[in-house]
């Protein structure tokens, strides 16, 4: 319909015959009779031609570098290791970085605790480095914008003061692993007699520490080996959800639950528990008990394996504690843990009462799985988890002695999270100096606020739990006008304080880099190869020696005081923004809890025994009073859940700190005694309120809708295999696939090149919810809002289905990612009007935005409503950088246009590229990752071209496990889901059937 | 049949609407056709930068200025310092230069006009279309020929399913000029050209990630210049 | 001259074979005169008060979709998994209401059905309205407007079509062909009344619009025989409309995947809810008209009789309908079907279902009784009932079927917010005034063809001349 202006260089010339090398008239030609034309035609006075005519496109302008920065070109990705502390658990990372900005993190593969995987908290790194509530400028008094250097020397002045008046300077920092944080430290106390450093964390949580320290010698927590289990019985330890070494349990949860066939073998997790924690959902057998029971059954457990030998009269006192109904039970597991002896053991949450741990730890030393190369491995500690008590006690008491002058506090908000009393110690100290990246609430309250760099802005170096080194370098100017990180900070206030403190270190880095020249002996060459690598693992590890101590084990067993009568509580870190340091990524605040599906608040969940004796309903406010000090929540009702219990979240509450945390939730803190995690007695009063809770997803039952299918292994492994509840539907597939009925009056696609294709191992994934963020980093999925998700208005590409199967008091949790199952008879391609999704010929189901009209037809007509529709205009926060978070290579979509998961198509595209470089005609198997795939701590998912009969893909949808959701519709997924097999009996199974 | 007056009215109703409607499609036409897209688009340069000087009469290849070009999807824009790479010694005190210098001098860069756009969601690449043996002058015109870049072709969806169909109608084979792969002899090779095989892959595969950029590999089929076949047509091979 | 006296006076004493269409024996002039009258007359107060109310609830809705288009849809209730609720149950609501007119003018005519000349020219004029507050919702209810000109094949620059395999597409040229059809019948059959008023009026400017309009009919044979070939040609040409376009909206449904949508019988089964919705508007505004106009004379209660009869059988066709779908559904052996069935009864929108199973299978029952049919008050109620229930009726298909589908975990409620309301009542705004201006400005009552069912215009025996 259009003819081109020319089509090779002889047109050309014929089109200029004078002068070929003549510059070419301006306007062209054509062009220009067109225009003129075109100028008569808008005279008619019709207004489309007017607006055409009058469109000329903006000027946009082009800005290159004044000087080419090495390496970088526009356009093309760059990958760099990091590093990121979770708290004192350290993960692996890999920045992918495009124009000079990270815009995605992945998990480093070569990292022995993340293993390429990545957690919800790293994906979400990304989000607080860009958030535009970051403060940028440093507060002196009421000065907003005041240099560094005048307050640096402002807070030197005061130092000395403080010195002078013979009295202490303290410096409270966050829990870390950073080993030349530590080195730093030391360096600035060795010199600064006067400055004390304590480790200030949000929640204190060091029973399992001290225990160790007495009955083992070794003062810190185990990070327990999962992958070396047969047998986990875990009292109330969420290691799959909350744990800070979530993703790394994961991955070696899931890796003795694959069951690539029926001859694999597979771990069994037993979860004893009145909450309903993410790993109780994962259990294979999962015991509802009240905590008060716990001590009891633990200590039968205990007397069923001492059998003759002599126990602790204690234990003897504790077993007769056991409640009748679980005796049995008791039995049963005592025996199979013995059977399982040193691959097995026993997990006991940190919120637990000491004489727990005691028992438990007594158990796994009874069975042997403590040692080296055991699961209990005293090679792979958790970094800095001494007991923090004595620090504590010292610092309340130098405070309420007022021998403290000045506080420093790094990146810690005791304002927020501590308690009361210590909330008005600190409010004694005269000069107060915080350095965080935030205004929190601390803060707030401070004299002198200094920004300091995030951990993407700056150096650092991390120690995993293996003892394994990684360095986290900077992979971005600060962004808060170049001041740098805590560690820069404090040495430059140093100098200050001291000319010839620190000599020959400009910044943190070189401090780090001699460190680790001096300690580690490296030389600049390995230095690089270590930043290629990312992570080092140092030749000598000092590995603690055993020291067992029966006597101080059975000193530590006694009566754990909780009580049946009355209610407890218990507040743990919310699972998606932690204890509140992730409270302004609204990433995190949109994540649904695993179990509760729950967004953008936290909660009262009780039983709903409880709720049905106290009179509650979801959403009643009551009041919890401990002591004189209250917290208004409302109620959840949480099936699962041990009567008598209610747990409730961190985190949440935050009053400073920016946009988004604001009047989100409630600040449980004032619930922990002496800020430990722990039980506590509470008393409820109903307040005649009611308070909105928004959840992602309102139905949890299946209908006997055979959409998840379930077996147990014995069934599996049994000659006749699984018995699968089949679709009551007309016309259902025969296994082989091949439809009773022919179902279609098309002829099939024919996929010459790729067919992209992927498998989902429902026994492997443990719904941890890392793909959901990763794939929102990927792929610029804005978050909606607390009234948006109300409204069902959430825009994930990639949600968890949680299903309960049995009775509401002790349900069976089933969880299912559900993403676009790229059919090959979609139904939403054929009701498009305007084709804005089609096939392409490798599978995929295309959504092509700027095509869409937004009939959202498709939507209606998707059988797994995975298609999402941008109602608003959700990409409204456009403050700086903010825009930075965008992954160039995915179109932002505007408002009014439908979305959905692409399999990360850009992915594949580059994937293709790559393959073409290297003059391949096809990809590689492996070689396209999806964001999700990625992501997965527990590689439950698998991704990759089913037209190749050697791909992984291909060969797992083999597997006997393997089923399509709604295979019945004859929709033809692309997405093969595996079934979930409980390692459990039969009798312990009441529900295998969907109904 | 009616009276005359009233056929009158009648014929200038229908002409009206036969009017109306014309006009309607002539409109359409005109409103969705490519001559009224950036056609012709000409702005004036901050720096009087003359592609007709450098490339046409002092032979400079595209590749030289624009470098990355063959592995990246976008065509980089020279920094300054690869200006006055040169310009230090050529022509080292010309007016024309002044804003150059400037920008080499205090790193603040130039702010060039930007001729050719395409919407941000069609995701064009260039290397694609260098390393499938492509011309610039296939999009872009004889460059070498302009003092001042105007846009010569649409750029419109059309044009480019136009190419991607039928390629061989379309399409200006790679030229020395360009400076991208030729598939001349290598001696007759002119110094500066990227040669394929040097170059580094556009992309780095998920895994391995921390070394960038990976060598690649030699292209089988070095140095036989392959004329590219059908373009993709499928939409997420362009809008994703 | 006694004679020619007795010859002059007209023949009348006979009753006619059969109930007279037109009561009060008028003259021709009579007729002219009561209708050609109103458009004569200069509104009321009354007319004037009324017109701003109906204007006031237009010019409202129409703000509420600048409100809409500028905002985003999100301003509406729908969600995922609803996706579709107040926008395209008003669409189709409106649809099959507009169903009335064509069917009257084209299939009566063609049936032969003298009694439709009372109502054939409001219903058309309703029908027209109708589909315009139709059409507008397909384009209001996309998340871009701005681009709805993509819904139609034109050549483009993009090298782009549209997906013919989407019943979208196929509603984009059944309603806009419907639509045109209608009006040209509309117009079509207006001539001749046209030229009537044009004679009729005095005043200038009036005279001179009417003329323009009339297009110079003189009422010649010529022009008389060209018309009567050029409306049937039109009934015979829009009768299959009367059955394609609801089937074609139906489609949007039927060939979903959908459990509650994915139904064969939806074609039939809402043509049939189409006519039934159409006619008792008819009624609704018919009656009105008869009331305010007082042309009981010429919309007897013999009209209103047959009227309640067609609402009688196609109620029943609705309600055998419903009972059919849980049949087939029940039949099936299809859990989801079967799920959706139940749920929609018995589920979170049962209330919506049973009002609309009273309003749509019970209320029509009282027609039964021949007392009833012809009791104006009666009839004027169950006829708002109706809209009421067919209204109730796609609200249930769409959002029922939407809100509880496949996978549980994505299952969802919806509730309109007050931006959809408005929009709804923004339509009947517009509906009622483009209505009031029509009863107004255009006879409400096709003279022409009321003449000619006139008792004088009967043919007569011939009676002897007494000596």
């Amino acid at each position: 319909m259009q003819q081109h202006l020319w089509r090779s260089l002889q047109d050309f010339a014929e089109l200029s015959p004078s002068d070929p090398r003549e510059e070419l008239p301006e306007p062209l030609p054509e062009a220009g009779v067109s225009r003129r034309q075109f100028l008569k035609l808008a005279s008619l006075g019709t207004a489309m031609a007017a607006i055409a005519a009058g469109c000329r496109r903006p000027d946009h302008k082009l800005v290159p570098a004044a000087a080419a920065p090495e390496y970088q070109v526009p356009g093309l990705p760059l990958f760099y290791a990091t590093a990121f502390q979770h708290k004192n658990a350290a993960y692996g990372l890999v920045a992918k970085c495009r124009e000079g900005r990270p815009i995605k993190l992945e998990g480093n593969e070569r990292h022995p605790m993340s293993l390429g995987a990545s957690s919800a908290y790293a994906q979400a790194l990304l989000y607080t480095l860009y958030d535009p509530d970051r403060i940028r400028r440093v507060r002196m008094g009421e000065q907003r914008s005041a240099p560094l250097k005048a307050a640096l020397q402002a807070i030197a002045e005061k130092l000395q003061q403080v010195q002078q008046q013979g009295k202490l300077c303290y410096l409270c920092i966050e829990e870390h692993c950073s080993p030349s944080y530590d080195a730093l430290l030391q360096e600035l106390q060795r010199r600064f007699p006067w400055l004390r450093v304590v480790v200030l964390p949000s929640f204190l949580a060091d029973t399992a520490a001290t225990l160790n320290a007495e009955v083992l010698g070794i003062p810190a927590e185990f990070v327990p080996h999962l992958g070396r289990a047969d047998y986990i019985l875990s009292v109330e330890a969420d290691l799959l959800g909350i744990d800070r070494y979530a993703v790394w349990h994961t991955h070696n949860f899931a890796q003795r639950r694959r069951m690539r066939s029926r001859q694999d073998t597979m771990n069994r997790l037993v979860a004893v528990e009145a909450l309903m924690t993410l790993t109780g959902t994962n259990a294979d057998l999962r015991l509802r008990m009240h905590p008060a029971a716990f001590e009891g059954f633990l200590a039968s457990i205990l007397l069923e394996l001492a059998r003759s030998r002599p126990v602790p009269e204690p234990v003897r006192q504790a077993a007769s504690r056991i409640p009748a109904a679980y005796a049995e039970k008791a039995q049963q597991i005592a025996q199979e843990l013995l059977r399982s002896g040193e691959r097995a053991v026993v997990l006991v949450g940190a919120h637990l009462p000491r004489t727990v741990h005691a028992l438990a730890l007594a158990i796994s030393t009874a069975l042997g799985s403590v040692g080296e190369g055991k699961v209990l491995d005293p090679a792979y500690t958790l970094p800095n988890s001494f007991p923090k008590e004595p620090e504590l006690t010292r610092f309340r008491q130098d405070l309420r002695e007022g021998r403290v002058g000045a506080l420093f506090f790094a990146n810690v908000n005791p304002e927020y999270s501590a308690d009361w009393e210590l909330q008005r110690l600190i409010a004694t100290v005269p000069w107060r100096i915080a350095l965080s990246l935030y205004h929190d609430e601390t803060a707030a309250n401070c004299w002198i606020h200094i920004p300091v760099a995030h951990s993407l802005e700056s150096w650092g170096d991390v120690m995993a739990a293996d003892g394994s080194l990684s360095v986290q370098q900077p992979l971005i100017a600060p962004l808060n006008e170049g001041i740098g990180s805590v560690q820069d900070v404090l040495i430059l206030l140093a100098q200050q304080l001291d000319a010839s403190a620190f000599a020959g270190v400009k910044s943190y880095y070189d401090f780090l880099r001699q460190r680790w020249q001096v300690s580690y002996g490296i030389t600049d060459v390995q230095w690089e190869n270590i930043l290629r690598e990312g992570v080092f693992a140092p030749p000598r590890r000092s590995v603690p020696t055993l020291r067992f101590s029966a006597a101080a084990l059975a000193a530590a067993i006694s009566p754990s005081g909780l009580s049946r009568e009355g209610l407890l509580a218990v507040a743990l870190p919310a699972y998606g923004i932690y204890d509140g340091s992730f409270a302004n990524c609204a990433w995190l605040q949109e994540l649904p809890d695993p179990v509760s599906k729950l967004v953008w608040d936290n909660v009262a969940a009780m039983s709903p025994g409880t709720a049905h004796r106290l009179g509650l309903a979801t959403e009643d406010v009551v009041q919890l009073r401990i002591g004189d000090v209250s917290v208004k929540l409302p109620v959840w009702v949480q099936p699962g859940m041990a009567d008598g219990v209610i747990l409730t979240q961190l985190g949440y509450g935050r009053r400073e700190g920016g946009e988004v945390l604001k009047g989100v939730g409630q600040n449980t803190y004032p619930l922990l005694p002496q800020g430990r995690l722990s039980y506590v007695t509470v008393s409820l009063e109903p307040l005649r309120e009611r308070y909105l809770l928004v959840t992602t997803q309102h139905h949890a039952r299946l209908h006997g809708r055979p959409i998840v299918r379930v077996t147990t292994l014995a069934e599996y492994r049994s000659p006749e295999g699984p018995r699968f509840e089949e679709p009551k539907f007309p016309g259902y597939p025969s296994l082989d696939g091949q439809y009773r009925i022919p179902l279609t009056i098309v002829p099939p696609y024919e996929y010459k090149g790729h067919r992209w294709g992927m498998v989902i191992d429902m026994n492997a994934c443990t719904g941890c919810g890392a793909c959901i963020i990763a794939c929102q980093a990927e792929n610029n999925i804005p978050t909606v809002g607390k009234e948006e998700v109300r409204r069902g208005r959430e825009m994930h590409w990639i949600r968890i289905d949680r299903y309960y199967l049995g009775s509401p008091d002790a349900p069976r949790v089933v969880h299912q990612p559900m993403l676009c199952q790229h059919c090959e008879n979609a139904p939403c391609e054929n009701v498009c009007p305007v084709a804005a999704t089609t096939h392409s010929p490798e599978g995929l189901n295309e959504m092509t935005y700027n095509r869409c009209v937004g009939t959202r037809y498709c939507l209606n007509n998707c059988p797994y409503k995975v298609r999402r529709f941008n109602f608003l205009d959700y990409h409204t926060d456009r403050r700086p950088p903010k825009e930075m978070l965008f992954n160039p290579d995915v179109t932002v979509r505007m408002r009014g246009v439908m979305e959905k998961c692409t399999f990360c198509v850009q992915r594949i595209n580059e994937a293709k590229y790559h393959a073409k470089d290297e003059g391949r005609e096809r990809v590689r198997d492996g070689e396209v990752l999806t964001a999700c795939q990625q992501a997965c701590p527990a590689g439950a998912i698998v991704f990759g071209d089913m037209n190749d009969p050697q791909s992984k893909v291909t060969q797992l949808r083999q597997n006997d496990r393997g089923y399509h959701v709604l295979e019945e519709l004859n929709v033809r997924p692309s997405v093969t889901y595996l079934a979930k097999v409980w390692n459990a009996q039969p009798e312990e199974v009441s529900q295998m059937r969907t109904a | 049949m009616f009276t005359p007056s009233v056929d009158r009215r009648i014929k200038h109703i229908i002409l009206g609407t036969a009017g109306t409607v014309l006009t309607a499609a002539v409109v359409t036409y005109f409103g969705m056709h490519n001559r009224v897209t950036d056609v012709g688009y000409r702005p004036q340069q901050p720096v009087p930068f003359s592609h007709k000087l450098h490339v046409g009469e002092l032979g400079i290849k595209c590749t030289y200025c624009h470098a990355g070009v063959e592995r990246s999807a976008v065509s980089p824009i020279p920094t300054a310092s690869s200006c006055m790479g040169c310009h230090t010694v050529v022509r080292a005190e010309s007016p024309k230069l002044a804003l150059v210098r400037e920008a080499y001098e205090t790193g603040k860069p130039i702010e060039w006009r930007r001729v050719h756009k395409l919407p941000d969601y069609v995701h064009f690449n260039h290397a694609r279309h260098i390393r499938a043996g492509i011309d610039c002058a296939s999009c872009h015109g004889p460059v070498e020929r302009m003092g001042v870049v105007s846009q010569v072709a649409p750029l419109s969806m059309g044009w480019c399913l136009d190419c991607h169909r039928n390629p061989e109608k379309h399409i200006i084979p790679a030229r020395p000029i360009s400076g991208i792969f030729t598939g001349l002899p290598e001696q007759e090779q002119p110094v500066r050209t990227v040669k394929l095989a040097e170059s580094w892959p556009v992309t780095n595969p998920s895994y391995g990630m921390w070394q960038t950029p990976v060598p690649a590999q030699v292209i089988p089929g070095v140095p036989t210049p392959k004329l590219p076949g059908r373009g993709p047509e499928n939409c997420s091979s362009c809008h994703y | 001259m006694a004679q020619i006296a007795v010859e002059a006076t007209p023949r009348v004493d006979r009753e006619p074979l059969r109930e007279s269409l037109v009561l009060g024996n008028p003259t021709l002039h009579d007729v002219t005169e009561k209708i050609a009258g109103i458009v004569d007359r200069p509104p009321t107060w009354k007319y004037w008060l009324t017109l701003s109310v109906t204007g006031l609830a237009a010019a409202w809705g129409i703000f509420c979709i600048g409100y809409t288009i500028a905002t985003g849809i999100g301003v509406w209730g729908l969600n995922n998994p609803v996706a579709w609720g107040w926008d395209i149950t008003n669409f189709v609501w409106w649809i099959g209401i507009g169903h009335a007119g064509t069917l009257i003018s084209a299939i009566l005519h063609l049936f032969r059905q003298r009694w439709r000349t009372a109502i054939n020219r409001s219903a058309e004029a309703m029908t027209i309205f109708a589909v315009i507050c139709a059409g507008l919702f397909p384009l209001i209810h996309l998340g871009r407007p701005w681009f709805a000109y993509w819904l139609l094949p034109y050549p483009n620059q993009m090298y782009m079509w549209v997906n013919f395999r989407s019943p979208l597409v196929w509603d984009v040229f059944a309603v806009s062909t419907y639509l045109t059809v209608s009006i040209l019948f509309w117009y079509l059959g207006l001539l001749p009344d046209l030229a009537t008023v044009r004679n009729f009026v005095q005043r200038r400017l009036p005279k001179a619009i009417y003329s323009f309009f009339s297009l110079g009919w003189v009422g010649a044979a010529r022009h008389w025989q060209h018309y009567e070939i050029a409306y049937l040609i039109l009934a015979a040409i829009s009768t299959p409309l009367v059955l394609s376009v609801h089937s074609v909206v139906s489609f949007d449904f039927a060939v979903s995947i959908l459990p509650g949508w994915h139904t064969t019988i939806f074609p039939p089964y809402f043509v049939a809810g189409a006519i039934f919705s159409g006619f008792a508007m008819v009624l609704t505004l018919v009656l009105i008209a008869r009331w305010v106009l007082n042309l009981q004379d010429f919309i007897t209660l013999k009209h209103i009789d047959n009227m309640n009869r067609i609402l009688l059988a196609t109620g029943m066709m609705v309600g055998y309908a419903y009972a059919m779908e849980f049949f087939v559904a029940m039949y099936s052996g299809n859990e989801y079907e079967r799920y959706v069935f139940f749920n929609r009864a018995f589920g979170p929108y049962g209330w919506a279902y049973w009002t609309m199973v009273f309003c749509n299978v019970a209320v029509p029952q009282l027609f039964w009784s021949r007392r009833l049919r012809r009791n104006v008050v009666v009839t004027f109620i169950a006829s708002i009932l109706v809209n009421i229930g067919m209204w109730f009726e796609r609200f249930v298909i769409i959002v029922s079927s939407l809100h509880h589908d496949f996978l549980p975990a994505s299952w969802g409620y919806y509730a309109p917010t007050w931006v959809e309301v408005s929009i709804y009542v923004g339509t009947l705004g517009i509906f009622f005034t483009l209505f009031l201006l029509f009863a107004k400005y255009v006879p409400i009552i096709a003279i022409s063809e009321v003449k000619a069912i006139l008792p004088r215009s009967q043919p007569q025996h011939h009676v002897p001349v007494a000596a």
